[in-house]
């Protein structure tokens, strides 16, 4: 599956910061599993990142940090228990599926049990719940033109507001 | 450089100060006893955070761990604060982020990122977790529908430290305020539009001077 359309760099950009909102982290991150160019921009922009955080002037830590540290290592890992996944899916259990990870999570269906709605054309859409107030992703299902079983899930990305 | 150090005295001995280290030690037995220390001057080049952070990925290894820690920990607290958390938050964020560098060093791979990037996308990453209510949607580099890069370009064949080093040679170059630009948006993440509302650049500006770097 190739994509043709991009994110701008700008998004890109504050999603490797780690600014971009849920619902456009979504979109990006499902992108970026279906694009190799683009994850080679986030790793620039990652490397960028980290040169420019390994010249900030050091702040001092208390003088029993380490010592937290090493007495919080020893414990038996909570985050996996409490939530660090907060999806209810389990990752691992996903083996194969059409959608990206990261989606296939939000939507919690493969492609062909997703509860589309039509939106007449022969065009289905089916809304992804996110906690962001600020925008909103909507799946699209367009029938293809060419027949076959690769182009039907070829068309299918996420979209938010169809900006690209 | 090695040096070697040689005797012809009676006494076998070890002579150590305390900036060398042996790195080999034979002794000699013959009729006349003899010894040979080879030594290594500069014992002061100090495990790169590469190298620390792959051993405690590989063996568990707390010393090098408590020097990344020691290298590495203030760099992450003042990268909490930068980007507005207080002090003490900052110096909690900065734990977590290396508890978690702990749990996951085995997976780091010093071809594909430096341990200091490395590092700074987890410190992110625990930021992400701690301060958003939302949910931050990420990328899944295990994910078995990933399209596989089997175009690779230059970038890609080029060392990890060769990269480091042209970008830090270009941003090195820039002018003051355009650094700033670069800062806001790969350490702070604003966009174009907020940075120039923060700094009073105007757009176009601000975005030409980043496709500079970018
Ligand atoms: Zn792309």
């Amino acid at each position: 599956m190739t994509v043709n359309h991009h994110p701008h760099d700008d998004l890109l950009l504050s999603y490797a910061a780690g600014s971009l909102s849920e619902t456009w982290s979504l979109a990006v991150a499902s992108h970026l599993s279906l694009c190799p160019e683009c994850r080679r921009t986030l790793e620039l922009a990652e490397t960028i990142g980290g040169i420019l955080f390994a010249d900030m002037p050091d702040e001092r830590m208390s003088l029993d940090a380490l010592d937290h540290v090493l007495a919080r290592i020893d414990q038996p890992s909570s985050e996996a228990a409490s939530g660090n996944t907060q999806l209810s899916l389990d990752k691992r259990a996903i083996v194969s599926t059409t959608f990206p990870r990261v989606l296939r999570e939000y939507v919690g269906h493969d492609v062909d049990d997703v509860p589309w709605k039509s939106i007449g054309g022969g065009a289905y859409q089916h809304l992804i719940e996110t906690a962001d107030k600020s925008a909103r992703a909507r799946l699209l299902r367009i029938r293809s033109r060419k027949t076959g079983p690769q182009s039907r899930t070829s068309r299918k990305r996420v979209d938010a507001r169809s900006l690209w | 450089m090695a040096t070697m150090l040689h005797s012809n005295s009676d006494h076998p001995g070890v002579l150590l100060a305390s900036n060398l280290a042996v790195i080999g030690l034979t002794v000699a037995r013959s009729e006349v006893m003899k010894w040979q220390v080879s030594i290594e001057e500069n014992i002061k080049v100090p495990l790169s955070e590469n190298d620390l952070l792959e051993r405690v990925g590989s063996t568990q290894d707390r010393d090098a761990f408590a020097k990344l820690f020691a290298a590495l920990g203030p760099r992450v607290k003042a990268y909490m604060m930068k980007i507005g958390s207080d002090p003490a938050l900052a110096e909690e964020i900065t734990q977590e982020t290396f508890i978690t560098v702990w749990r996951k060093a085995g997976q780091f791979d010093p071809k594909k990122a430096s341990a200091v990037t490395w590092i700074f996308t987890i410190a992110r990453n625990r930021r992400i977790d701690r301060l958003r209510k939302e949910k931050r949607p990420a990328l899944d580099p295990d994910d078995p529908m990933l399209v596989p890069d089997d175009s690779p370009t230059p970038l890609q064949n080029m060392e990890q430290s060769t990269i480091v080093e042209r970008v830090k040679r270009s941003i090195a170059d820039l002018p003051e305020d355009q650094r700033e630009v670069v800062q806001l948006s790969f350490i702070e993440g604003l966009s174009h539009q907020e940075i120039s509302d923060a700094i009073g650049i105007p757009l176009g500006t601000v975005k030409s001077r980043l496709e500079i770097i970018f």
